[in-house]
């Protein structure tokens, strides 16, 4: 019994303990650029017997860098973007902006159930919270240094390009499934991502800050990305019909 | 229409040259916006995003009305 006891009174300490370790929370700052380039769209509209407007040639000149911030901690992360660059009070658009998410939120639960989500409130005039398809990765034994941590490369499997494959690189040492935009389920902490046409860097990494990181769910209507892309079309059919006939015009 | 309906409507034609010119200022940008977007989804290989039309659609009038 007295045997019992002590096991009981030793658990009883070393589960606190445990639990401590394991609560890890942070904010990340990264730099998001464009990695697009003129020739890449070149290339890309030779194939298609399309000769590369002036109009994109100058969004992809006049991109510039922004910054990006994801929190997180054990149960959740959120990501977002840096508010609107305005110069001197007038709108700018900037490529990388766009490429990098604009107003959208995107938001991990990673508790027994996993859902990643991008919350999106301006097409429909309603909010939604659009489910992402589960993360599917390649990791390999390539490595570098982020910010001081030793980082693995990873490639995403889910198809989402045609030309580019998202590469992320991440850090086992910080053990968070997080990274910017949709790219999360990796064993450790995302410090670079090369998407399809940006790159995010992480340029400042705090871990476990002072002031507790508390998440709140962004409140809108939970929907498949499917359910979503659907409603889109059925809410804004000329605008799709459009698209098709702009399609069939480039063709010819 | 009464006397009093009139006179909410009709605007002087000053003002109302504004409101047409407004309303053919937002048509343009619908056009040019709606272009814009269809361009670059085409060169980025994506599916056009209505954010990006809407964003497009905003700067324009932001812009030129």
């Amino acid at each position: 019994m007295n045997k019992y006891i002590k096991i009981t009174f030793f658990l009883l300490f070393l589960i606190p303990i445990n639990l401590k370790a394991q609560e890890l929370s942070g904010r990340v700052t990264y730099n998001v650029s464009l990695n697009l380039t003129i020739e890449e769209v070149n290339q890309r509209n030779k194939e298609r017997n399309v000769k590369t407007s002036q109009r994109v040639k100058d969004r992809i000149n006049d991109a510039r860098d922004i910054l990006a911030f994801l929190e997180f901690n054990k149960f959740q992360s959120i990501q977002k973007l840096e508010s609107k660059l305005k110069n001197d009070g007038k709108l700018i658009r900037n490529k990388t902006r766009k490429a990098a998410g604009s107003e959208k939120v995107y938001y991990t639960v990673n508790s027994f159930i996993k859902k990643n989500s991008i919350f999106e409130c301006r097409a429909l005039g309603e909010c939604f919270l659009i489910e992402q398809p589960k993360s599917v990765w390649k990791i390999s034994q390539e490595t570098k240094i982020i910010g001081g941590y030793l980082c693995y490369r990873a490639v995403y499997q889910n198809p989402l390009d045609k030309y580019k494959k998202p590469v992320a690189w991440f850090a086992p040492k910080i053990p968070a499934s997080y990274g910017p935009k949709i790219f999360i389920g990796l064993p450790g902490l995302i410090l670079e991502l090369e998407d399809n046409m940006v790159t995010f860097t992480a340029i400042k990494i705090e871990l476990n800050p002072k002031e507790k990181i508390s998440i709140r769910k962004p409140k809108g209507k939970a929907i498949t990305k499917e359910k979503y892309d659907a409603l889109l079309r059925k809410t804004f059919p000329q605008f799709y019909k459009k698209w098709e006939k702009y399609k069939e015009s480039k063709k010819s | 229409m009464n006397a009093n309906s009139n006179d909410e409507v009709l605007l002087t034609t000053k003002e109302a040259i504004a409101v047409v010119e407004d309303f053919g200022c937002a048509r343009d940008c619908v056009n040019s916006a709606m272009n814009e977007t269809f361009e670059e989804a085409a060169a980025d290989l994506e599916e056009p995003s209505m954010s990006d039309y809407l964003e497009a659609y905003e700067f324009c009038c932001y812009s030129n009305c």
